[in-house]
């Protein structure tokens, strides 16, 4: 690995703007941008919840009083960006569990033309996938908001 | 550790934490429809009261379960940011940097927390 790093090296690093523009991108790639924001966000949230739950060890009052200092509208929104976050991150992380463990796939055959490719197997996984979280996202939305 | 490796335990972790936090969230935030497991009264108590946060911090299988779902999020998240970093920055001497911080501060926090758990546990 050294030495294939050493022998070849392009120049073609585009750090993090590789993510959004490395030339042509399909859906999974936008599916992939997206899981690695929520995935950010995520884990910042959960230094910071750390914390926030530790307090319960100090005893009632802090707990109180970090209650209350969270009870206010920009916090309680970035709670439901968490909770959005999570939701897709899950599912889009349950697909990436799939397309890994090459469940979906179909079973090896001799490359005959036309060729068969897996995208019309991995494409529908991923509409189903997608729409699930959608609903998810809908319902969840609606009981955070208390609308249903 | 083999690269691979990490990446077998990030998967294995994401595939728990799918489970744990789906029960998780729905503890916290369906509380209508969960409230027995706390023996609260929806619409008077809610999961974030002390009451019931006591009280879930009193059982047993909480204690294990949060012990093991701090664990299983630490590492999948910082394991998930450290790929980030070194992809981003991608040269050797800052990814074993990289690597040594995001362990060391993942032993920090999975201490603390679980500091804080045995704590309210014998409240």
């Amino acid at each position: 690995m050294e030495n294939l790093l050493k022998n070849k090296q392009y120049n073609n690093k585009l750090g993090i703007i590789g993510w959004f523009y490395a030339g042509k991108y399909h859906i999974e790639r936008y599916a992939y941008i997206l899981h690695r924001i929520t995935g950010f966000g995520l884990i910042l949230y959960l230094l910071f919840h750390i914390f926030v739950t530790g307090e319960r060890a100090k005893g009632e009052q802090a707990w109180k009083n970090i209650m209350d200092f969270l009870n206010q509208p920009l916090f309680k929104f970035l709670e439901y960006l968490v909770l959005v976050a999570f939701l897709y991150h899950a599912i889009n992380g349950f697909r990436l569990i799939l397309t890994e463990l090459a469940i979906f796939l179909g079973k090896p055959a001799s490359p005959k033309y036309p060729y068969v490719t897996s995208i019309n197997r991995q494409r529908i996984l991923f509409f189903i996938l997608m729409i699930l979280a959608a609903i998810l996202i809908i319902f969840s939305s609606l009981e955070f908001f208390k609308l249903i | 550790m083999k690269e691979s490796t990490l990446w077998a335990i990030q998967i294995l972790t994401g595939l728990f934490l799918i489970f744990l936090l789906a029960i998780h969230m729905g503890l916290l935030h369906l509380e209508e429809i969960f409230s027995f497991v706390y023996h609260i009264i929806p619409g008077t108590e809610k999961p974030v009261d002390w009451s019931a946060v006591k009280q879930r911090g009193k059982e047993v299988s909480f204690l294990i379960i949060y012990i093991l779902f701090l664990a299983f999020a630490l590492y999948h998240g910082l394991y998930g940011l450290r790929n980030i970093l070194i992809e981003a920055i991608s040269r050797r001497k800052i990814e074993r940097i990289i690597t040594v911080l995001f362990i060391i501060l993942g032993i920090f926090l999975f201490i603390y927390g679980t500091w804080a758990t045995i704590t309210i546990f014998r409240m």
